[in-house]
């Protein structure tokens, strides 16, 4: 990192990670002694990764908090001892000023995660990626010009199938892919080494409004089905119903869509737990099923053991669609960013960056955009295409809340919850999450008072999640300048009473199902342990006090015959545009209010089937 | 003790503070450490002495070492000292720490390691034990910061410079597959056979002028020579060590205070030394200034030991040892107070006047 702040920057960023780590310190060195000099080189190394136009902010805006130490008692912030910058942390974190709350959480999130991700010998464990396995068809160097015939941009759940269908048709196909080409064993699912090797970003990437949404984008082979739950969903009928209707998408009813939802689910083994849930999906199905709503187990795209236990193969892009794929003859080319595309004669060349080997130019008369709701759509306006483009994203904001049970339903390996309660579908879902004892201390910043609770009762707690399908119109924009798109989502009032009354409810599911303690997700919010304390719950969520977060974005650049609002055709094709084809969760025409990675992976199998047959 | 194909080992600076304490511990053992307590009965050493320094005393500990004359600056001695030491251990503890000259620094610490490691590979040397210090990382960027081995560079002045520099060789050759090397970087060490400054740091505190800038609370991480030896000889065993560098020093950082408090409270308790119970107190302010002027001079190519020492005097220089606990065993297990106790008999012994 080396510019003319760089030690000043390093100083306070040690000086705050010991500060905010310190209040977790417990006896067990592992647990969280100091020195913390781990989680100083974790966020520095995230900086790095912060999108380009939060970079100068972020810098300006930490320097400007060890400086503000001068002002309150002639020395800056790192210099002082350790209690008097407690006082200034404190401070800040409950500043009215927004910047500096998010600036303090934002160390806050961090330096928890590194904290409680450390190995048993922190010292020596340093963060690797492994090397990509050598597989046939993956272009490790490639020259500076390649040729195809279709190129796919993007190897997610939309980007494999596309690509591998196309390759299996006999074309000659190029998939080329941002991040890097890992095994799906690189590291544990849902770690600080995943996020580091397999987010865009390192996972900090925020929708901007007066309330933020953090989500998250997978930037490497396989993209958002390497990282995510696994959970699946076939597009509910009345949703898909209304996009025919309301975007006039042709060739979508339910009975259009089966055999290709069927399709899928083969390849990717849609199945149920063979055995017991983990203890702590349980518990939320049992206190929704005790107020009388709808709860059930969402299957997962998964290979299960035999015998049992839940251990098996999670069936993401790199075991499934990416291996057929390549032994179609198809060609990878990952760690490939593409800048612009342009149509040249009766080509479209397509600019990109390698990250080792720089410029290189790719020629195709076909392309298809798989890139996912963010990646697609900056790509189209860099490129100066933006009819209709980016300005209507949408996502499933999500509010999270703590709970602590009289007994444990919790485990190290706990595997993923697979309940969700859907009496209040499509307006309110709710689940349990990923509840290792690091995302539990992330789910506990909100509580200061209680932060220690984590470490010492993470087996007696897990994080539950209320999600909304939400009113607001998102954008994608493409700052001139900068490399990274700014996500815009501007929460309503409406959806953020839904948000209100989704915690609400999910708490009052929690309480039923016996949890003695309930931590939600509000900045200082109330800590709450019966029915009666729920009035303590805002009835709209205050504006920029809560944290939300969200891993299902789409509908940037809808599907449908309506040319007002809609991006490219009811198969995909860009409106005004031959050969040029959107095959991911951009085309969604609204949000779904279930997981969307079975409606993406069917739209495309479905898209790509209908371009093959027309010629 | 020291496994290896060959039973021979090198020792550089074997004259010196920390060498002649090392050359003891391989030819009687430690007993502070249940590995090391037994020496190893067939060991040959060999050790490497500046012209001109009195080697009459190590001489007589042992007939089964050799001294050789010669100059770590000159490239053919560093291979006449390496000769025929195929699969042997070389303990690199020579260094400069205040020289007449900047450049002193650089044409010892750098150039005179690389002509060493150089030399030792040539001659096929299994393992390079090198000693560095604190300096390549600094100060402590706050009070309550420890250092460790995630702990970027960021040299304290021309010494720090010299042995980050120095480092960065030793480093490379091991990168390349050329010799294994161990880095151990200790901070300010004590215990017998001191030099003339550590005594001299005892007369001040006596009379009641041991410099105290700012409050005294800041940090200091020691190691005590017997506890760095073990380090040492843990460094030249230990199968994963390869490669990797480890910070040295007694189990805890001390605060200034309670490094003069204790070397204070023995003198008067235990020495019969009469103290004034005064402290010479300076503001940070001091320090800041003799931080500038240090600077000033060290750019000019001139270096002056009390003014160096002065500008460091507020500063924390704390240290976790963590790393080398999990990784060699290491196991320091004496603390400042039985340290120092040691020190002080030593000198007592050495008829040396406080």
């Amino acid at each position: 990192m080396p510019h003319p702040f760089s030690d000043s920057y390093h100083d306070a960023v040690s000086a705050l990670a010991y500060t905010l780590a310190s209040r977790h310190a417990v006896g067990d060195p592992a647990d969280g002694q100091a020195p913390f000099n781990d989680l100083t080189a974790f966020i520095l190394r995230q900086r790095a990764r912060l999108p380009d136009y939060l970079r100068g902010p972020m810098l300006a805006a930490t320097l400007g908090f060890d400086l503000a130490g001068l002002a309150r008692n002639g020395h800056r912030f790192h210099t002082q001892p350790p209690a008097v910058r407690r006082r200034q942390a404190e401070a800040w974190k409950n500043s009215k000023f927004g910047f500096a709350r998010d600036l303090l959480r934002y160390y806050e999130s961090l330096a928890t995660l590194a904290l409680y991700s450390r190995e048993p010998s922190p010292v020596s464990a340093v963060p690797v990626a492994p090397p990509a396995p050598p597989a046939n068809g993956v272009l490790v160097e490639p020259g500076r010009e390649l040729r195809c015939e279709v190129a796919v941009v993007g190897s997610g759940p939309g980007g494999a199938i596309t690509a591998c269908l196309l390759a299996e048709a006999g074309r000659d196909v190029l998939l080329i892919e941002e991040g890097p080409f890992l095994p799906l064993h690189s590291c544990r699912s849902f770690s600080q080494q995943e996020m580091e090797q397999k987010y865009r970003n390192g996972g900090q990437t925020i929708a901007m409004g007066r309330t933020k949404v953090a989500y998250v984008e997978g930037c490497c082979v396989g993209g958002g089905s390497e990282i995510n739950s696994g959970l699946y969903h076939r597009t509910p009928p009345e949703v898909l119903e209304h996009w025919r209707q309301e975007f006039q998408v042709a060739g979508l009813t339910e009975a259009e869509l089966r055999p290709h939802f069927e399709a899928c689910e083969r390849e990717v083994s849609v199945s149920t737990l063979p055995g017991a849930a983990p203890a702590a999906s349980l518990k939320l199905h049992e206190g929704a099923v005790r107020l009388g709503w709808k709860s059930l187990e969402a299957p997962r795209w998964f290979r299960y053991d035999t015998g049992g236990g839940g251990g098996g193969i999670r069936q993401t892009m790199t075991q499934t669609y990416l291996p057929r794929f390549l032994s179609a003859g198809g060609r990878l080319l990952p760690d490939a960013r593409v800048d612009r595309l342009r149509k040249e004669g009766d080509q479209w060349l397509l600019r990109a960056t390698h990250r080792a080997h720089g410029a290189l130019e790719i020629r195709a008369p076909t392309v298809f955009l798989c890139a996912g709701a963010v990646q697609t759509p900056a790509l189209l306006r860099r490129s100066g295409i933006t009819r209709n483009i980016g300005d209507t994203l949408q996502l499933h904001p999500t509010v999270k809340v703590v709970a602590r049970f009289p007994e444990p339903v919790n485990t190290l390996d706990m595997g993923v919850p697979v309940h969700q309660v859907k009496e209040f579908a499509p307006r309110l879902s709710f689940g349990c999450s990923i509840s290792s004892p690091a995302y539990l201390a992330l789910g506990m910043i909100d509580h200061p008072a209680s932060a220690g609770e984590a470490s010492r009762s993470w087996d007696r707690m897990a994080n539950y999640y209320a999600m909304i399908t939400a009113e607001a119109r998102g954008s994608v924009r493409q700052l001139p300048g900068f490399q990274h798109a700014l996500v815009r989502y501007p929460l309503t009032a409406n959806d953020r009473r839904n948000l209100a009354d989704g915690l609400h409810k999910l708490c009052e599911a929690l309480l039923a199902a016996g949890a003695e303690a309930l931590f939600p997700g509000l900045n200082h919010g109330p800590r709450l342990s019966s029915l009666d304390e729920l009035r303590k719950l805002p009835t709209l969520l205050p504006e920029g006090l809560a944290n939300l977060m969200t891993i299902h974005l789409f509908s940037s650049c809808p599907m449908g015959e309506d040319l007002a609002r809609c991006a490219a055709d009811s198969y995909g094709r860009l409106h005004g545009f031959d050969n040029l084809y959107i095959g991911d969760a951009s085309l969604l025409c609204t949000a779904p209010g279930v997981n969307p990675q079975g409606s993406i992976m069917a739209l495309a199998r479905r898209n790509v089937l209908r371009f093959l047959k027309s010629g | 003790m020291i496994p290896s194909q060959s039973n021979q080992v090198l020792v550089t600076g074997a004259f010196g503070w920390l060498g002649s304490r090392l050359v003891e511990a391989l030819l009687a053992g430690l007993p502070d450490h249940e590995s090391l307590a037994e020496p190893q009965a067939d060991l040959r050493l060999r050790c490497l002495a500046l012209p001109g320094q009195d080697a009459s005393a190590l001489r007589r500990v042992s007939d089964r070492l050799e001294v050789f004359e010669g100059d770590l600056q000159n490239p053919a001695d560093c291979e006449r000292f390496c000769r025929d030491a195929r699969g042997a251990t070389l303990f690199h503890t020579a260094g400069i720490i205040h020289p007449a000259r900047v450049a002193d620094f650089y044409r010892v610490n750098v150039a005179g390691a690389s002509n060493l490691l150089d030399a030792a590979i040539r001659a096929g040397v299994r393992r390079a034990v090198v000693v560095s210090s604190n300096s390549p990382c600094g100060c402590n960027p706050h009070p309550d910061h420890l250092f460790d081995e995630w702990s970027p560079y960021r040299p304290y002045m021309n010494y720090g410079r010299s042995k980050m520099l120095m480092e960065l060789a030793v480093r490379e050759r091991q990168q390349r597959g050329l010799i294994e090397t161990v880095i151990l970087r200790p901070p300010w060490f004590y215990g017998p056979n001191q030099p003339p400054r550590q005594t001299l740091f005892f007369r001040m505190i006596r009379d009641g002028k041991a410099p105290i800038v700012g409050s005294g609370r800041n940090l200091r991480s020691m190691a005590y020579i017997d506890n760095l030896c073990q380090a040492l000889l843990l460094a030249a065993t230990s199968e994963r060590a390869n490669g990797q560098t480890y910070w040295i020093a007694d189990r805890r950082p001390y605060s200034m205070n309670e490094i003069v408090d204790t070397v204070e409270r023995l003198l008067e308790r235990e020495f019969g030394h009469k103290c004034l119970h005064k402290r010479l107190r300076l503001p940070s302010l001091a320090s800041a200034v003799a931080m500038r002027l240090d600077a000033a001079l060290q750019s000019l190519g001139w270096y002056h030991q009390k003014i160096h020492v002065l500008s460091e005097m507020n500063q924390t220089i704390a240290c976790s040892v963590a790393k080398a606990e999990q990784e060699l065993g290491y196991r320091p297990t004496v603390e400042l107070e039985e340290g120092m106790r040691s020190s002080l008999a030593w000198c007592v012994r050495q008829r040396i006047r406080i």
